[in-house]
């Protein structure tokens, strides 16, 4: 029967190699099959990099166990990152299991006087270069704040921190207090065993989400081959658009990890449609508390109706009018425009629209973008 | 379209600079459209979809 594979990783430093080699024979002991360095790892021939077979080991793991000290270890200046951190990394990515302890206070620094600092730091530089800080900046930071305590190496704040913003939880490590291995692996057993009997029903979620991806795929290319000869109740048509989309938050990210919420925008309150016929851009149905104009000329370049049929393809554009404290998601298909309402919060204005104009594009547009290539395709099949 | 922020006033449209009046009408070119963020939104369910049966395909399997 397979066991199960963890990979103990830590600096290798005085203080954490007796812990390392009291974990690596209880877990042996426990039935697993621990890999650690030093025990059934490495060393390796010359030619072969230590860094990369370090990280195939993680990939063929099934836990990743991680003890933090006050080391750093061995910095890897081209990824900028230490090979600790990078197997952390890697198992992140391949998601595995990931069991972390810091030492006790260590941890305490960096949660009581270390955090708060960083924290004040990167706000600062967001708000400076609208970007987030590299380690490097940060380490350099914390470098020269007398407030850090000088005897832990600053890369482990940053690892801290990076491990916060993956929503990684660190537990306390106290050196010459055993941990309870008994219990942890207990812990997961039972988290497995809820998932483990749901395997049919995940399983047949997921073959039905193929389905109706691939059913989508069809619409995708029957649609344009298809002849739509009108709307029989536009308004009816726009109503039953409207009541399914709905408003949400507005993140600004920076990085990959970290995001803000910025504000929001409330469900979509209106929608307009318009036609484009000889004499300009008509009218031809609405719904909600729109504010209508029967037609708009094509001159008329105050009109976000106009500005969009004017737009190169795929013809999308997200406006924002403070007088009336609305976004408008305006969408050109085939000959139509269909405008869409959402109430802006209050404290929206022009200066925090222009500041924060990519995020109120993305939340807009990447909230429901299915419906609206569904929308896209009906439109844009309709003839004249 | 270049990057920046354009806005519509009076009739015309410009490059948003300064102060904006309340009734001026703001946009900003997108990075991407629906279309494109649905490809990307597709992908990424399919990618899971499978991550999810083979995570199941080898905690079930007997060694």
């Amino acid at each position: 029967m397979a066991r199960t594979k963890i990979f103990i990783s830590s600096v290798n430093e005085d203080g954490l190699k007796p812990l390392r080699r009291s974990v690596f024979r209880e877990l042996e002991a426990l039935g697993h099959e621990p890999v650690m360095w030093e025990e059934n790892l490495g060393p390796w021939p010359a030619h072969v990099d230590p860094v990369i077979r370090c990280l195939e080991a993680v990939e063929e793991c099934d836990i990743y166990l991680l003890f933090i000290g006050g080391k750093a270890g061995t910095y890897h200046a081209q990824a900028k990152r230490t090979v600790t951190h990078m197997e952390f990394i890697k198992a992140h990515e391949q998601e595995k299991t990931i069991l972390v302890f810091g030492d006790v206070e260590v941890k305490s620094a960096f949660f009581g006087r270390v955090k708060p600092i960083l924290d004040q730091y990167i706000d600062g530089f967001i708000s400076k270069e609208e970007r987030f800080p590299t380690p490097d900046h940060m380490m350099e930071m914390l470098k020269g704040d007398e407030r850090v305590p000088q005897n832990v190496d600053p890369y482990v704040w940053y690892l801290f921190y990076d491990m916060l913003m993956r929503k990684v939880y660190i537990d306390d490590l106290s050196l010459g207090v055993m941990i309870d291995w008994k219990v942890y692996f207990s812990d997961l057993l039972r988290r497995g065993s809820l998932l483990l009997p749901l395997e049919e029903s995940i399983e047949q979620n997921a073959g039905r989400l193929d389905q109706f991806d691939e059913a989508f795929e069809l619409m995708v290319g029957l649609l344009p081959n298809l002849r739509i000869s009108g709307l029989r109740q536009a308004d009816k048509f726009l109503e039953l658009i409207m009541h399914h989309l709905s408003g949400g938050k507005i993140e600004q990210t920076y990085g990959q990890y970290m995001s803000e919420c910025i504000g929001e925008y409330s469900d979509c309150c209106a929608a307009t449609l318009y036609e484009l016929r000889e004499d300009g851009l008509n009218l031809v149905s609405k719904s909600g508390s729109a504010a209508s104009v029967a037609l708009f000329t094509l001159d008329d370049k105050s009109s976000y109706v106009v500005l969009t049929m004017e737009l190169d393809d795929p013809g999308e554009q997200v406006f924002f009018k403070e007088a009336k404290s609305m976004f408008y998601h305006c969408i050109r298909a085939g000959n139509y425009v269909l405008t869409l309402h959402y109430p802006a919060d209050p404290d929206w204005n022009y200066k925090k629209f222009i500041h924060y104009k990519e995020s109120v594009n993305h939340a807009i547009m990447s909230k429901n973008p299915l419906i609206i290539e569904m929308i896209k395709l009906c439109l844009g099949g309709m003839q004249p | 379209m270049s990057t920046g922020v354009f806005v519509s006033k009076n009739g015309r449209v410009s490059k948003a600079i300064g102060i904006q009046p309340k009734e001026a009408l703001l946009f900003a070119p997108l990075n991407k459209n629906s279309s494109q963020i649905l490809r990307e939104q597709r992908t990424a369910m399919k990618r899971n979809n499978k991550q999810i049966k083979d995570r199941f395909a080898q905690a079930t399997k007997r060694a």
